[in-house]
């Protein structure tokens, strides 16, 4: 199961899109998640903030999805940002070493403030 | 030796039942619920691989994946076989995680993640069929205990009732090696476990930051009310440590019997 919630920010300094992704990637679903944010993208919507607090579990099919979207928002001059990743996913985030290259906070809020 | 298996459909909408079924064999055998998703995981992006590059192309067939359980001790090994074409993935180099966006290609993750959740990985196309043979001492390891990212130790961990823990280090004993170590101790520590045997006999060198590191290894134990002892030490190995006086310092045993004599006296 998969669900998206999301919220522009528009009126900010910086407009962003939070996104509130819940339940579980794996690769029966993670299409869903790069179709979401391709959607967002096509809508011109450029800078993320994914909340992953209540995403309880990610395969590598789900952080494949996260490095094309990333990939397709750099020469946009876009933004992708997550925040508050359970310890399995900031695990698997680790293992593959996408911690150091996409911007990890601690809560929404750090997120969204973070210049 | 038990043994059970599962057979699913070829398709992405199938693999979680062969995920759960792993992780209850996990769970069946008193694993702890991240060992039990270590397995999970690791089936997944087996079978992930399957469906995806196995069958390029062709339907689906019913009951292509197999998977199988069985238990020898604490030791769990999963196969996972399939029917199509010859493919090891073991043969194929690692992604690496230092490596930037630009550098990285999307392949390789599933199987790299498999080798780092799971003790021993083997590949054999036998019968027809590709074998992924994933195999995983099951050690009660708490949540709290580490990251699947921290897993990739030179060490190896087994436990022995509710006190005991033998870690055995291997290769070059200098200072990440004995950073490591420390942490391993500490969270098993942490964990509750009080005693400590050290098996040094795979340890082929040591430098002088491993040495010192000994020392607060040492200093740890003593602050943190827990016994180590220091097993099987290379003769080289015990001349740097005598030169030095730690040998004074630790408790010692030529074997492993004798270490755990030591600790129940």
């Amino acid at each position: 199961m998969l669900e998206f919630q999301t919220t522009h920010l528009d009126d900010a300094e910086t407009p962003m899109s939070i996104v509130e992704v819940r339940g579980r990637v794996d690769s029966s679903n993670a299409s869903e998640l790069g179709e979401h944010l391709t959607s967002l993208i096509e809508q011109g919507h450029i800078r993320f903030v994914l909340d992953f607090s209540l995403l309880v579990y990610m395969s590598s099919a789900g952080l494949r999805e996260l490095v094309n979207i990333y990939r397709r928002l750099q020469p946009l001059g876009g933004d992708l940002r997550l925040a508050n990743p359970t310890a399995r996913v900031r695990d698997v985030l680790e293992l593959a070493g996408l911690h150091t290259v996409l911007r990890v906070y601690a809560t929404r809020q750090d997120a969204v403030k973070s210049r | 030796m038990e043994r059970e298996c599962l057979r699913i459909a070829c398709v992405f909408d199938e693999i979680a039942r062969a995920c759960e079924f792993a992780q209850n064999a996990a769970l069946g055998m008193g694993s702890s619920d991240l060992e039990a998703y270590h397995c999970y995981l690791a089936v997944d992006e087996a079978c992930t691989n399957i469906v995806e590059h196995g069958r390029r192309g062709e339907s689906p067939v019913e009951a292509c994946i197999e998977v199988c359980f069985q238990q020898e001790g604490a030791r769990l090994t999963l196969i996972i076989s399939d029917d199509s074409s010859p493919f090891d993935p073991l043969a194929q180099p690692d992604p690496d995680p230092a490596s930037g966006l630009d550098g990285r290609g999307s392949g390789g993750w599933g199987i790299y993640f498999i080798k780092r959740l799971m003790d021993e990985v083997r590949y054999v196309h036998e019968d027809g069929r590709n074998h992924l043979i994933l195999s995983k001492w099951i050690r009660q390891m708490p949540d709290s205990a580490l990251s699947i990212a921290a897993t990739r130790l030179p060490i190896a961990v087994a436990t022995s009732g509710a006190k005991l823990v033998k870690i055995a280090p291997s290769g070059r004993y200098d200072a990440r090696c004995a950073n490591l170590l420390s942490d391993e101790v500490g969270r098993w520590t942490d964990a509750g476990r009080s005693q400590f045997i050290i098996d040094m006999s795979g340890v082929s060198h040591i430098s002088s930051s491993g040495l010192k590191l000994l020392v607060n290894l040492w200093q740890r134990a003593r602050e943190r009310r827990t016994r180590i002892i220091l097993a099987r030490i290379p003769t080289h190995i015990r001349e740097l440590m005598e030169v030095s006086g730690l040998d004074l310092i630790f408790s010692t045993a030529e074997t492993l019997e004798q270490a755990e004599a030591i600790l129940t006296k």
